[in-house]
């Protein structure tokens, strides 16, 4: 042979080129990934509430709405860098006392002016939004490095983030003011349990197989991410209906689920969680062409937390816990090419 | 034509089937239907005829290239003829991985081996 390195280099080159060519070739069907927008909704109508030991707040009648781009095929999902709501986003807050410290009560009504560029762990990046109660508008202004507060015609009283985080429960700051401040703190919160609420939904498709072949409302063991130092954690998945239609006997359209926690730690999220998370009406995100995730989310006794929950005592009544129920919609649609 | 000049058209087709993949295949060739369908076999044509070219003349005895091509040939042939069997389901980079068989690709490959052995010959005499 007159050169070997040539004839291997030659013909390693002529087979992958070969394969390359023909394992993506569908003659006529060639599928590249396709560009999509991504419009995804929250909504809650009959609300989403949060108790402390002074205080409940309500989330009612939430619309939170925005889009971001993507292709298809990729998961639907809002656990993104950051996640944005549009101006058409709104919802009621409303605060109800427990305790006679607590001077907060009554509601008021959010409304997102300039689109909120919201994120967990970190500080949302800009945004603004109008809180309405009691008849005084107050103005939020976000910022990288803290948020404006308008009152009424007041200028605007800018506040670190950490200044900002306290104002909610500091019962020595004015009402409107507290209440525009726990507006984005219950949104945090909100988001939050949507991650989990997605979580659910992943674990649902990772165990469609032993849930498929186990009987409704059995619970199938799911892995938290407990180290030693961070106590025992469980978590189980049920599949709890099974709708009626063409996909009944597997897991599809309309059937429910049960995600339950007990001092669970999730490490991608940085929490423990404890309580129940039930899916209903899903709509799963498979097969070809545009997608559509749906799901009804139901909360009970929510516990989200840094550190570790104690596994034998229920979480104490001064613990932020979330109950209540929303909806996820998140729909691709493909994003047109100008002609040229 | 020279060993150069042989190994410059295997190149030359390589080329040309890369820009006929990339430029036309994915997206015109087929949804035009007609006359631009008929470059949908081309890259198997001229894959076939550069890679047997070029491997021919990795070897210096007449008869060793041209088994090497007409070998060449038949892994191009076989390779069209395994996408008989059903594609997986799997994504590989947001593509699909699937292919299918187009008996039209085993003509162009027989066709790139029959001008590549024509070429090797022309390089033999010469």
């Amino acid at each position: 042979m007159k050169n070997r390195f040539a004839f291997v280099f030659v013909s390693l080159v002529g087979v992958v080129t070969l394969l390359a060519s023909s394992i993506t070739e569908e003659d006529g069907t060639i599928d590249p990934p396709v560009a999509v927008t991504v419009n995804y909704t929250v909504t809650a109508s009959t609300g989403v509430s949060r108790e402390i030991d002074i205080r409940t707040d309500t989330l009612q009648t939430l619309t939170l709405s925005g889009s971001y781009s993507g292709f298809s095929g990729d998961g639907l999902t809002l656990d993104r860098a950051s996640v944005t709501f549009a101006p058409s986003s709104e919802f009621d807050l409303s605060f109800t006392s427990k305790s006679a410290d607590e001077t907060l009560s009554g509601t008021t009504v959010i409304d997102v002016t300039d689109t909120i560029d919201f994120s967990l762990d970190t500080n949302p990046l800009s945004g603004q939004y109008v809180s309405d109660f009691d008849g005084t508008t107050t103005v939020v202004t976000i910022a990288t490095d803290g948020v404006g507060i308008a009152v009424g015609s007041a200028a605007a009283v800018d506040y670190t983030w950490a200044e900002f985080d306290a104002l909610g429960n500091d019962t020595s700051v004015a009402d409107d003011i507290r209440a525009a401040a726990l507006a984005l703190d219950m949104l945090d919160a909100l988001v939050r349990a949507l991650y989990f609420a997605e979580l659910v939904i992943t674990d649902v498709e990772a165990n469609r197989t032993v849930l498929e072949g186990s009987n409704l409302n059995t619970p199938v063991a799911i892995d938290c991410d407990n180290d030693a130092t961070q106590g025992t954690g469980q978590a189980s998945l049920s599949w709890t209906s099974d709708a009626s239609g063409d996909d009944q006997g597997v897991i599809g359209r309309d059937d429910s689920f049960r995600g339950r926690y007990r001092n669970c730690y999730v490490s991608e999220r940085l929490r423990f969680i404890e309580g129940d998370i039930d899916i209903s009406d899903y709509i799963p995100d498979r097969g070809d062409g545009l997608r559509r995730l749906g799901a009804t989310v139901d909360l009970s006794d929510l516990f989200v937390a840094e550190g570790e929950i104690d596994f034998n005592t229920p979480v104490a009544v001064d613990s932020p816990r979330l109950d209540g129920r929303f909806q996820l919609s998140y729909v691709e649609n493909e994003v047109s090419v100008a002609a040229d | 034509m020279s060993r150069r000049d042989t190994a410059l058209f295997a190149l030359f087709a390589l080329f040309a089937g890369a820009l006929v993949y990339l430029g036309a295949r994915p997206d015109s060739a087929y949804a035009m239907g007609g006359s631009a369908a008929a470059f949908a076999n081309l890259p198997s044509f001229l894959h076939t005829v550069a890679f047997a070219i070029a491997i021919a003349l990795c070897f210096e005895m007449r008869t060793a290239r041209w088994l090497a091509a007409l070998a060449w040939g038949s892994v191009e042939v076989i390779a069209e003829l395994l996408q008989l069997l059903p594609s997986p389901p799997v994504q590989f980079a947001g593509f699909r991985l699937q292919w299918t068989f187009d008996r039209l690709d085993v003509v162009a490959c027989v066709c790139g081996l029959l001008v590549a052995l024509l070429v090797l010959n022309k390089l033999e005499r010469e």
